[in-house]
């Protein structure tokens, strides 16, 4: 029976240059289908607890999902890898064309581990795979790299996943970048490659992709396409506004995180709403491949310093760590400094965070102008972000300590740098203050990268007034059917912005059309368990457990100082009823380790539980 | 009164970012308001906001003092003089 | 007809022609296809049912032949043998060869119902007369004006 699985993973050792392709296990895709499932077993399995990031025994795990290369709408891959910014768990995601082309070429995953002697760059051309000399693409951005491969394989149509400037220099937040612009942008999978000596995965794919039964497929789509149209989130509000259209409600409500954490409001965040953008600087819109809900945007700068600058952004959480972080609320700017971190291929939020934790010190005397190569780093200094960043993605003075992430540059500075500083395991947060969301508070202590908002995705519901933001009871339970439903979603891979339209029954609906079998909903939940509590083995394994499930102190302590959450903390007491219970219900004991019990359950197998 | 701000399209509609609207006596609460606010301005105003059951569209929000209307007591929620009520599209970054 | 202000370069438009035509998914197979110039450009393009088609008459072995009515091309595809040379008269790239044998192919409108008008989530693509895309055009420039 056909299926949409391409049956191979393709194996490149950029130690030995050996290439080999491996089938993909039918036992692996009962297991976790695809995506965050397979790259997450893999990356268990594979790797020793103990590793260096950036030494040779990391690897890149590249994934695809069943749905990929169909017209089912899919977002991209998920790329896992152990974290060079973290230390623990780490995985990316990125839209656009790429991982179809990879799919096109007959392989589901990429497995890339070992370490070049010099700069390669990895050209897959269906079953053809070379490893191709990048010494002349060494220092280029990632748009200049872009070019420069399809050039110099005379093809525009062939994929390109690159590393910019930032990831050969090994910043710890560095990015992926593929297609235009499209990135797997958090915990530094850029510098894996670049300590790798990889700087670019070029693909071309001539294949055909098949689906179990298409002309179901097609009937699916059509009755798929209707709901999308009139569910609002995806008809309406994302294809309007992007996700810019978030800055009223987190403003509104006292959440958009300003002045390194210390207020819940930007004065003028109307500056920078979904509105505003859509006026002043929005060209078009934009899709990821397959995509109906169009989210992204076009934008060019069109007066001030910055004119000309073109982007495709700024997405909601950029706009908080370049622009409520550093208190500064001119949109222009905004797009500038997004538009930096996107050519030196860093992440946005991460930079974000480490620009405005140095703000905040210099504010409090910790840093002088002898520290910061003599910008005055205040808070809404414009020039001093720009500059700043441009700083860290080259190494450049005192962007050397912060290109090394919020926690080991807090360390760094010292004088009391740490106790100010806002990570969870190693990761800055996304764009919502904790203590007006107290759903957000659970979901980011308990994620499987750390302070991240993809796990769970629980700040939509409390945004949206669905659940009630500032209440702890029933959070728990509500948390973990959120990470066990988009773990699922992460294997297929569905984009988080479909997340009104793919209820589980959805899923179980679409699957046998693409892969030819079929899954009912309990044994999806048991795939979403399962690959949650795998990844939490993988952090037990590299040292974690409960005492890294906390805030930084002051989220406890210190209350909004106003706004719609004015007064609110996180209450200690209540928040540690919040873990017990989580833990609880994954089955895992009062330390967040999963039980023995709970991962024979779920399948996975006596050595793991041994491991602990 | 109350000062209403408002977002996406229904500043089209309404013509301006923010109003103040008065509240009196035994109509004081968030329903009330807004049924007031539609009648104002008009045939377009309550179709953009509520549904064809006069309940509020899931489109939209309403937040009274930054506090969204569904953790109090919906459209029976009642309001007090200088009260910041705010409509806008639900919308939740990522 | 595809307007380029609507279209987000989605592609699945191309996914929907690749599976009505065969049954499998290649962009490559559709005849409709996304012309994407960075950062701003993305638009839809398939046949045009030229009058007098430049194709149908570049075509040295006479295997295209089309529909007086309709406008429509059709390939036979005996005589076909993939020189290419109604591709490079093509203007628009409506022509082309999709992947797997060395015959063209171009838009024929699906029976009466274009699978990728019915799928495009920005309605983006329209099939319409010359008249009706003028009458849209003017209409489109005087709501500018006023």
């Amino acid at each position: 029976m056909p299926t949409s699985y391409a049956g191979r993973i393709l194996r490149i050792n950029l130690t030995t240059s050996k290439v080999t392709r491996e089938p993909l296990a039918g036992g692996l895709i009962k297991q976790c289908l695809g995506g965050k499932g397979i790259g997450t077993h893999l990356l268990f399995d594979e790797l020793k607890p103990g590793i260096d990031p950036l030494g040779p025994e990391n690897k890149l795990i590249f994934s695809t999902g069943p749905a990929t290369g169909t017209m089912m709408p899919h977002k991209g891959y998920i790329v896992c890898y152990k974290s060079p910014l973290t230390g623990i768990y780490g995985s990316s995601s990125s839209g656009g064309f790429f991982a179809d082309e990879l799919k096109r070429a007959g392989y589901d995953v990429l497995v890339v581990e070992g370490r070049a002697e010099k700069p390669l760059y990895l050209w897959i051309d269906d079953e053809n795979v070379q490893l191709k000399n990048a010494e002349n693409l060494w220092g280029r951005d990632t748009f200049e790299t872009n070019d420069l491969i399809k050039e110099e394989l005379g093809d525009e149509g062939v994929k390109v996943a690159r590393i910019g400037i930032a990831g050969e220099k090994l910043i710890a937040f560095a990015s992926i970048t593929n297609d235009y612009s499209r990135i797997a942008g958090r915990c530094g999978p850029g510098a894996v490659m670049g300590s790798k000596n990889l700087k670019a995965i070029a693909i071309r794919g001539t294949g055909a992709i098949e689906v179990a039964d298409i002309d179901g497929l097609i009937e699916f789509m059509q009755q798929f396409l209707k709901t999308v149209k009139e569910t609002p989130a995806t008809s309406t509000t994302y294809p309007l506004w992007g996700t810019p259209g978030g800055i009223n409600g987190a403003n509104l409500q006292g959440v958009f995180p300003t002045r390194y954490w210390h207020k819940g409001m930007l004065e003028d965040y109307e500056k920078i709403n979904g509105e505003t953008i859509r006026r002043q600087i929005v060209v078009k819109d934009k899709a990821c491949y397959t995509c109906p809900v169009n989210c992204s945007k076009m934008v060019r700068v069109k007066e001030g310093r910055y004119a000309g600058t073109v982007l495709e952004g700024p997405d909601y959480e950029t706009l908080y760590s370049l622009g409520g972080l550093a208190e500064i609320n001119d949109i222009n700017v905004i797009v500038k400094g997004n538009e930096v971190c996107d050519r030196l291929g860093m992440d946005s939020m991460t930079a974000g965070n480490a620009v405005a934790l140095a703000m905040d010190c210099y504010d409090k005397h910790i840093l002088t102008r002898k520290d910061t190569d003599g910008l005055e780093l205040t808070f809404s200094n414009k020039e001093a972000l720009i500059q700043m960043l441009e700083k860290i993605g080259n190494r450049d003075g005192f962007g050397n300590v912060l290109a090394e992430g919020t926690r080991k540059a807090a360390k760094i500075i010292g004088k009391g740098a740490e106790k100010l500083a806002v990570h969870i395991k190693g990761l800055e947060p996304a764009g919502y203050d904790p203590r007006g969301m107290k759903g957000v508070a659970l979901g980011f202590a308990v994620g499987d990268r750390g302070a991240c908002h993809m796990t769970g995705s629980i700040y939509t519901y409390e945004i949206r007034g669905s659940i009630d933001r500032l209440v702890y009871k029933g959070k728990p339970a509500f948390l973990k059917e959120l990470e066990d439903k988009f773990a699922v979603c992460d294997t297929m891979i569905f984009c988080r912005f479909l997340r009104d339209v793919t209820p589980w029954k959805t899923i179980a609906q679409v699957l046998p059309l693409l892969v030819g079998f079929q899954l009912k909903e309990a044994e999806l939940r048991v795939i979403g368990e399962r690959i949650v509590s795998l990844a939490r083995a993988f952090n037990v394994r590299e040292g974690m457990g409960r005492k890294d499930d906390y805030w930084p102190d002051r989220f406890y302590t210190d209350p909004l100082p106003d706004g719609g959450s004015k007064g609110q903390t996180i209450d200690r007491a209540e928040f540690d009823k919040m873990l017990d219970e989580y833990y609880e219900l994954r089955g895992w004991d009062e330390n967040g380790i999963p039980r023995k019990e709970s991962l024979q359950r779920l399948g996975l197998g006596d050595d793991l539980a041994e491991e602990e | 009164m109350v000062t209403v701000k408002v977002f996406g399209n229904l500043r089209k509609i309404v013509g301006a970012s923010e109003c103040r609207i008065d509240i009196g006596g035994n109509y004081n609460t968030i329903g009330h308001l807004l049924f007031s606010f539609a009648r104002q301005y008009g045939k377009q105003l309550k179709h953009e906001l509520f549904d064809s059951e006069c309940e509020i569209r899931p489109t939209y929000s309403v937040l009274v003092n930054g506090g969204n209307i569904t953790s109090f007591l919906g459209l029976e929620t009642k309001l007090k003089e200088d009260d910041v009520v705010a409509i806008l599209p639900v919308v939740e970054g990522g | 007809m595809c307007n380029q202000e609507k279209c987000t370069g989605c592609g699945l438009c191309e996914l929907a022609c690749s599976a009505k035509k065969s049954k499998s998914f290649d962009p490559k197979k559709s005849r409709i296809r996304v012309a994407r110039i960075e950062p701003f450009i993305d638009a839809a393009v398939a046949c045009r049912f030229c009058e007098d088609a430049p194709c149908v008459i570049s075509c040295p072995r006479e295997a295209l032949t089309q529909n007086s009515t309709t406008g429509i091309i059709s390939v036979d595809e005996d005589k076909c043998i993939g020189c290419s040379w109604c591709i490079e008269a093509c203007e628009f790239g409506a022509v082309t060869i999709p992947s797997g044998r060395k015959i063209v192919a171009s838009c024929d409108l699906c029976d009466g119902k274009p699978l990728c008008i019915e799928l495009c989530p920005r309605k983006a693509l329209e099939l319409l007369t010359p008249n009706a895309i003028s009458n849209k055009a003017r209409k489109s420039a005087v709501k500018k004006l006023f």
